[in-house]
């Protein structure tokens, strides 16, 4: 009987616990999480470990390499670069465009170089040893974010070119470098517009100690370069990060993904967040911005452009009136070309596009109307164009030497609205980056007009007067720079190359801390976080 | 408070020497945007409607802001180092009056072509014309019209050369049968305006009579300062009212001012479209506003009357002029050209200058009204310049005796019948000296013409 009634507990305890099993085992059929899958909610605290996605990895194609230096490359090096001369232009599938006309690629030649070593002569003299910092223009020691990215460009094209050696290209870089981690910041968010060079002190646009705000237009570029100085040379990498997380772009972008800029207001002192940027720049630096991961999707858009027909090619300039948000929409061809010569008219996460296939089609198209335009006042009026925004000497000082603005072809203009045809002039920056990125018989001429115009032991002149008052006497920072990244490009292509790390501090830092959130620091952005391609109906119409 | 820095700027512009302009082109950036060359607050407007704006700052250096806006028909800019251009398009690219500061001073001067305009030592306004020699000859041209300008346009200008220059047109200066200089003149007085404004530190009190300077910022204490004030050295070069020992002569002058009085309000009236406040308008409806509906009623009213006087006005247009034929007699020599002889043309120019000056006409209506009045009133103008005595009743008699004056008369007539009584009836607006617009006032003005005919 005890061992009946002992049977008995077993076989229902047995039976309990195989139902128990199988209950249990009925679960087995989920989808196991997998650390990093896609079910897989990653802690926070691991976020920076994953790599940034790139086309090369999504598509499976090979990365760009990058170019090897001047003095190093084979003498045959450019027989074996595509330069996809077989490509009929228009836009791809994908919206990518094939530009109808194909960047100048090469070693230089004798008048380049020295045109390349005056350039950076303007460097050697005007670079405060102090701070590392150059002047935006000759001895005047200030300089913006904007021309301290030219001072970066400078650097890497005198290395690549051959005219610095490393160690120098070391030296200035990490001088430059841990003088900018160390600025004190607009109100602890953001570098002030303006620094003065000797001291590194913020200061005002007369360069005395004070404070504007910040410019999210400068601080694109400055990214630009940031990237294109970490990705070519990972041993400054760490450098570069540093620099960056100590900046806050809570304030900078907006969840919409617009850039704003600040500046202080004059009657209560508060910090007044504006959006900024126009066409033409404003893309440029949203690509800046995308670099390092963030997302502005809005400040890529073209809209709102508008088009205005200037020797029948339709010119595109942003539809934002000025009388309402008091900002002049200024075309000019630089932004084109930095987006041209740096970026190769590429989105940010396009790594493996060959250099005569420009994944941001639009901008690509929209520079070729901005070079035809030029052309064509050339061929009909007689007047060599390549318009920028440029410095003068003696008042105003500086004037934005348009294309279109405010409503007239070929208006120039001072910062507050005087029109001064008599400022208009070929600027040298555009002129030899029109040359670097169209080879045509327009740019030769343009070359010629500007290749030797020089003081050797000063830099180029910032360019020539429209008008027969000859050369613009001054020096600048920004158009040495552009110089010496037009005759980079024609020796190494795109400057911008891919980076070839697995992650990256500027992702990982303070993961145990709330500041990624605080500052707005992105996470390493996936295939779903890239910028989109598009292309614009009108750009259909025309082409049909 | 204004008087001491005034002076203190007049005394600046005394010291510094002209020459030293064209010394701002050779300053180094540093020097150009230094603070202390910021001389001008951009936040005060120099007229209504101006405003400040920010500068689009690409690069490391310039003025963070300017000022931008539109008056007497010109758009201008101008930036804290006191660089200002003035021109009839909004692009400022077209006849351009430029005003250059040397750095760091009230030292200004503005210039167009080869005319150059700046305060002199004594805080009048004063011209230069490169390139003129003694044997040329200056015209100020309005449309077919041709107006000789005296020698001494190029020294210290007084109030009504002033007024004549900033009326417009162009200036012409020939040197024999050729003609070696042609300009506009369009932003003289802005310029003028604007020179005197930034050397009195943005004081509205320098401002001419009737600039429309917003209302907040006249001061509530002396609303007269929004008033012309002539310089020292304009006054002492005011000699249209000279008197001489003549008492006779000096009763009539009284009575020109008071009548000239009078006009400078119906000037007013004439050159403010309906609608339209002018500062001291608006200081009077402010008030007005302040005691009620009732008193809107009554203005409305007068706005009517107003209107009905503006036509009044036009026709006594012609009366004061012979009437300022017969007070030039009482002067010692005439101020706009004493130079050339009393010769028909000469007098036909003064009767154009008192038109402009003193009823602010510009030339083209001052000629146009000069061509178009009855003939008989030249001649009455002739004769009483000449020193004939007319009798009140004459006066009277030849007011009627012009075609169309019967109705004038009537007009005036009927006027009077519905204009309140002024000597029974009370003011119901607040009175803040000349600068009010009554009914009274205007019913007086009638009055006093007649009433000044009759004395004379």
């Amino acid at each position: 009987m005890l061992v009946l009634s002992v049977t008995i507990v077993v076989a229902v305890a047995w039976y309990t616990a195989s139902a128990a099993r199988a209950l249990f085992l009925a679960h087995e059929d989920i989808e196991p999480i997998i650390a990093g899958g896609d079910l897989d909610e990653l802690p926070a605290l691991l976020r920076g470990n994953v790599p940034s996605v790139t086309s090369s990895m999504v598509r499976g194609t090979p990365s760009r390499e990058k170019p090897p230096r001047m003095c190093e490359m084979q003498e045959d090096y450019f027989e074996t670069v595509d330069r996809g001369l077989d490509q009929a232009h228009g836009y791809t599938n994908r919206n990518e465009y094939v530009r109808k006309y194909r960047a100048r690629r090469g070693f230089l030649n004798e008048r380049e170089m020295r045109a390349a070593r005056v350039a950076w002569r303007y460097f050697e003299l005007f670079t405060q040893e102090t701070t590392g910092l150059a002047n935006s223009v000759g001895n005047y020691p200030s300089t913006t974010l904007w021309d301290t990215a030219s001072y970066m460009a400078a650097i890497v094209a005198a290395y690549e070119l051959c005219i610095i050696e490393k160690p120098e290209l070391d030296k200035r870089i990490t001088l430059l470098l841990t003088t900018i981690k160390g600025l004190e910041l607009f109100r602890k968010e953001l570098p002030n517009k303006v620094y003065h060079t000797k001291s590194g002190a913020k200061v005002d646009y007369t360069n005395k100690p004070g404070e504007i705000g910040f410019s999210a237009l400068d601080i694109g570029r400055f990214l630009v370069w940031m990237r294109i100085i970490k990705n070519r040379y990972p041993h400054l990498g760490n450098t570069v990060d540093s620099v960056l997380l100590k900046w806050d772009f809570s304030n900078a972008i907006s969840e919409e993904g617009l850039l704003f800029g600040a500046f202080v207001d004059a009657e209560t002192g508060q910090t007044v967040y504006a959006q900024e940027g126009r066409l033409g720049y404003e893309e440029y630096a949203a690509k800046g911005f995308a670099l390092w991961g963030f997302r502005p999707i809005l400040a890529h858009r073209a809209e709102p452009f508008l088009t205005a027909s200037i020797y029948d090619v339709p010119v595109p300039y942003d539809g934002r009136d000025p009388r309402v948000f008091h900002s002049q929409n200024y075309v000019v061809t630089e932004s084109y070309l930095q987006d041209g010569l740096e970026l190769g008219f590429d989105l940010p996460h396009d790594d493996s596009s060959p250099d005569w296939l420009n994944s941001d089609g639009w901008r690509a198209e929209f520079a070729d109307r901005i070079y035809e335009v030029q052309e064509r006042r050339w061929r009909q009026s007689g007047f060599m164009t390549a318009r920028s925004e440029h410095n003068v000497k003696g008042p105003p000082y500086f004037t934005y030497d348009t294309v279109f603005s405010d409503g007239y072809p070929w208006n120039t203009v001072t910062p507050r609205g005087d029109y001064v045809p008599d400022h208009a002039a070929v600027a040298a920056k555009a002129a030899l980056g029109l040359w670097a990125l169209w080879e045509t018989e327009y740019t030769d001429v343009l070359y010629e007009a500007i290749i030797e115009l020089y003081d050797p032991e000063v830099g180029m002149y910032e360019g020539l007067y429209e008008r027969g008052q000859g050369r613009v006497q001054i020096f600048t920072a920004n158009n040495n720079g552009i110089i010496l990244t037009s005759l980079l490009h024609k020796v190494q292509g795109t400057i911008l190359t891919p980076y070839t790390g697995d992650t990256e501090v500027w992702y990982t830092a303070f993961r145990d801390q709330d500041l990624r959130v605080v500052r707005n620091y992105p996470d390493p952005p996936q295939e779903e976080d890239w910028l989109p391609a598009i292309r614009h109906s009108l750009h259909q119409e025309v082409r049909n | 408070m204004h008087k001491l820095i005034l002076s203190t700027a007049i005394a600046l512009v005394a010291i510094a020497p002209s020459s030293a302009f064209s010394q701002e082109e050779q300053q180094s950036t540093q020097e150009a945007f230094a603070p202390e060359n910021a001389i001008v607050d951009t936040s005060i407007p120099f007229a209504i409607g101006a405003r400040e704006a920010r500068q689009e700052l690409r690069g490391a250096f310039g003025w963070p802001t300017f000022q931008e806006g539109l008056v007497e028909g010109v758009y201008f800019r101008f930036d804290p180092d006191g660089y200002a251009r003035f021109a009839p398009t909004p692009r400022l690219d077209t006849d351009v009056f430029e005003v250059i500061c040397r750095a760091g001073t009230l030292n200004c001067h503005g210039r167009k072509g080869v005319l150059s305009v700046y305060l002199n030592g004594q805080g009048a306004l004063q011209l230069q014309i490169n390139d003129t020699s003694d044997g040329d000859t200056m015209f100020l041209i309005d449309g077919a019209s041709e107006l000789q300008l005296p020698k001494r346009v190029l020294g210290p200008l007084d109030e009504r050369m002033e007024l004549l220059l900033g009326s417009g047109g162009e200036l012409l200066v020939r040197r024999g049968e050729i003609e070696t200089v042609r300009l506009s003149l369009a932003g003289f007085s802005a310029v003028a305006a604007y020179l005197r404004w930034i050397t009195a530190r943005q004081d509205y009190g320098v401002l001419p009579r009737g600039w429309p300077v917003p209302n907040s910022t006249v001061p509530q204490s002396d609303p007269i300062a929004v008033n012309w004030q002539v310089s020292p050295a304009a006054q002492q070069n005011q000699p249209i009212f000279e008197r001489d020992n003549n008492q006779s002569s000096s009763d009539v002058e009284q009575d020109v001012a008071a009548v000239r009085t009078e006009i400078s309000e119906l000037r007013e009236l004439l050159s403010t479209p309906a609608g339209e406040a002018s500062p001291s308008s608006t200081i009077d409806q402010a008030l007005v506003q302040q005691d009620g509906h009732a008193i809107k009623q009554t203005n409305q009213e007068t706005d009517l009357q107003i209107q009905q006087l503006q036509d009044t006005a036009r026709a006594l247009l012609d009366a004061a002029e012979s009437l300022n034929a017969q007070s030039r007699t009482t002067t010692v020599e005439t101020t706009l050209m004493p130079e050339t002889p009393e010769d028909s043309p000469t007098q036909i120019g003064n009767q154009l200058a008192f038109l402009m000056t003193e009823f602010g006409l510009d030339a083209q209506t001052a000629l146009t009204l000069l061509q178009s009045k009855d003939n008989s009133l030249i001649e009455a103008g002739i004769a009483t310049q000449r020193g004939v005595e007319q009798e009140s009743t004459e006066m009277t008699e030849q007011l009627g005796s012009q075609g169309g004056d019967d109705i004038v008369l009537d007009i005036i007539s009927e006027l009077r019948d519905e204009l309140p009584d002024v000597r029974t009836t009370e003011p119901k607006t607040p009175s803040i000296g000349n600068l009010s617009n009554t009914p009274q006032e205007y019913e007086l003005l009638t009055d006093y013409f007649l009433s000044v005919f009759s004395d004379s």
